[in-house]
């Protein structure tokens, strides 16, 4: 079976044909990408549980069209991203789970700042915040940054996830940074800045 | 990437949080996407073709069956796999509902009433566990295990001995598999058409509900007192006669592994055939062959009462028990020239519109139409008559 370079991801070109009928090489495909939707869907989340969850529904939706799927392992990629993406803004905006998240990480985020938990040490304290911050975004922002900075992605990656130019894409995580920067300026661990 | 990103970037690389894949969800995920991709595989040949119910009219002379998997020989009987389908539900199904579609087991009792041959009643108790695996077994202890994501199965004939069977192939026959019953259940939709009103089964005070999908119609009964599944019941309106029945139902009960293993039982010996699904390699002039071996072989110079379907099993071995089966005949059965034969029809396209009409017709009976299908790309129908001859025909002219 011949590997193929893109993007920093060896594709099998020859994958995506058998793990049509093949449970064998349809196995295969899901254990290569299991992690890295898992590991967006918690950087996008902050919470394993829903990731989890949010992970099986994207799985089994790309079941549901797999068949009909007509594209290379890298576009298979990326269209994952989108299922996973398109999941989380709607999770997010169904249950109200981005309030309930602010407002716990808020507390923690205060709470830290107290006597109340000396147990956290600084990185934990500066998760919190960078949750926080995030997680103040609106949803498609929250996609581009963690796209971005988690998961590594280029531009371009991103831009074919979101379904736009590369272009619109760095507009967009300009202006998602200036918010994280605008959200970041006041706050402060141990009388050090955390702003970007 | 500018001062800002590096910055930012700089920052989440010194937070730390617990973003690690558990294997554990990992692998149960993976089962759950197997069983699943085995049952599309099922499903999509089976919506690729033209649902043989909606023939009105012929039904008396169809023998086609849910049932696909078929029987080898008279003592040598592979029992096949069961399909299903279910139902929909109401209110009191939402818990139903909820509970199939959740569920990772499922066991059963089928029985099934075919207008066919003897109109026999067979009764299956059927234990389904993801991903793939499905055991049946008649009342008469024939066992075929399945393991669809290997793709193999095994038939076990009390008192007599095993068979493997090859059924990889069979996933593209696009006749309706053995998890057209577990699809339609993990499908079924939330509300029934009607309800029934209240029936006492088997003891049981029940409240009915109705659900009418395409040519099924399925009958849920549900205890009134505890919510409980009592009873499905499936009818077809094209197929008068043909009633299904399915009870003794319970989800989530452990089964263990060694209920599917593949493994021949202690004390069984292997019955020297391996059947394969090749469905390509079987053609018609093997069904014909097999249909003019059936017909010699019993006293009464008939074809078979079916063609298809697991039925054929219990049908056989009760024409064995009645004394109606030439013993020099079956004495040297080959097992695999039946299960060809079967594969034949279970292969033919959905728009080869099959019919089988050979039920009690005697061999070489004069102008007697027998079978009858329209191979892959062609306009015309090939006719086989009683006599074994093969004509072609144009759609008009089949026999009503």
């Amino acid at each position: 079976m011949g590997v193929s370079e893109v993007s920093g991801f060896p594709f099998e070109p020859e994958l995506m044909i058998q793990a049509k009928s093949d449970p064998g090489a349809f196995s295969r495909l899901y254990f290569r990408h299991y992690d890295m939707i898992f590991s967006y869907c918690v950087h996008r989340l902050f919470n394993r549980q829903t990731a989890e969850d949010i992970t099986s529904e994207v799985f089994l939706k790309m079941l549901e069209n797999f068949q009909t799927f007509d594209g290379n392992e890298r576009q298979f990629r990326n269209w994952l991203y989108k299922i996973a993406t398109n999941a989380i803004n709607e999770h997010i905006r169904k249950t109200t789970r981005r309030g309930a998240i602010m407002a716990w990480v808020g507390q923690w985020s205060r709470k830290e700042h107290t006597d109340e938990a000396p147990h956290l040490d600084e990185s934990q304290q500066r998760a919190a915040i960078i949750k926080n911050a995030i997680l103040t975004l609106k949803p498609e922002y929250q996609a581009i940054v963690t796209m971005r900075f988690f998961e590594n992605l280029k531009l371009e990656e991103i831009a074919e996830v979101i379904g736009t130019s590369a272009g619109t894409a760095r507009s967009q995580l300009s202006r998602a940074m200036e918010k994280l920067r605008q959200e970041l300026s006041s706050v402060r661990i141990d009388g050090q800045e955390v702003t970007i | 990437m500018n001062h800002d990103e590096k910055h930012f970037e700089e920052l989440l690389s010194k937070m730390t949080m617990d973003d690690k894949p558990d294997h554990r969800h990992r692998d149960k995920l993976h089962q759950e996407l197997l069983a699943a991709f085995a049952r599309n595989q099922w499903q999509q040949e089976r919506q690729s073709r033209q649902s043989p119910w909606g023939q009105a009219g012929v039904w008396r002379t169809i023998m086609q069956n849910k049932m696909r998997l078929a029987a080898a020989a008279a003592v040598i009987v592979i029992t096949g796999i069961v399909g299903v389908q279910f139902f929909a539900g109401t209110n009191a199904y939402a818990r139903v509902v909820e509970e199939i579609r959740n569920a990772r087991t499922l066991v059963y009792t089928l029985i099934t009433q075919s207008n066919q041959g003897n109109g026999e009643t067979i009764k299956t108790d059927i234990a389904f566990k993801e991903p793939g695996h499905l055991r049946t077994t008649t009342i008469d202890g024939y066992v075929a295990i399945v393991d669809a994501v290997a793709g193999k199965m095994i038939s076990i004939v009390p008192g007599s001995g095993y068979t493997f069977g090859d059924i990889k192939n069979l996933t593209n026959t696009g006749g309706p598999g053995p998890f057209e019953s577990i699809e339609a259940m993990k499908k079924l939709p939330d509300k029934a058409d009607k309800t029934l009103g209240e029936k006492e089964i088997d003891g049981v005070n029940c409240d009915g509900y109705e659900v009418t999908q395409g040519d099924l119609t399925t009958l849920v009964w549900i205890d009134t007192k505890n919510g409980e599944v009592v009873q499905f019941e499936q009818k077809f309106a094209s197929a008068p006669g043909m009633n299904r029945i399915i009870k003794n139902i319970k989800f989530d009960v452990d089964l263990d592994d060694s209920l599917f293993s593949l493994e021949p039982p202690a004390g069984y010996k292997s019955m020297g055939v391996e059947l394969k699904s090749d469905t390509t390699a079987q053609t018609e002039q093997t069904f014909v062959d097999w249909l003019r071996w059936w017909a010699n072989g019993n006293i009464d110079e008939t074809f078979p009462p079916m063609v298809a379907g697991a039925e054929i099993a219990k049908v056989t071995m009760d024409m064995a028990k009645e004394g109606k089966l030439k013993g020099e005949y079956w004495k040297n059965v080959d097992p695999s020239q039946m299960y060809n034969a079967l594969i034949f029809v279970a292969a033919l396209p959905q728009d080869s519109n099959w019919r089988y009409a050979g039920n009690g017709v005697k061999i070489n009976t004069p102008d007697m139409p027998i079978f009858w299908y329209r191979p892959a790309g062609s306009q015309m129908y090939r006719v086989i008559y009683a006599d074994l001859t093969v004509k072609e025909m144009a759609e008009d002219k089949l026999p009503k």
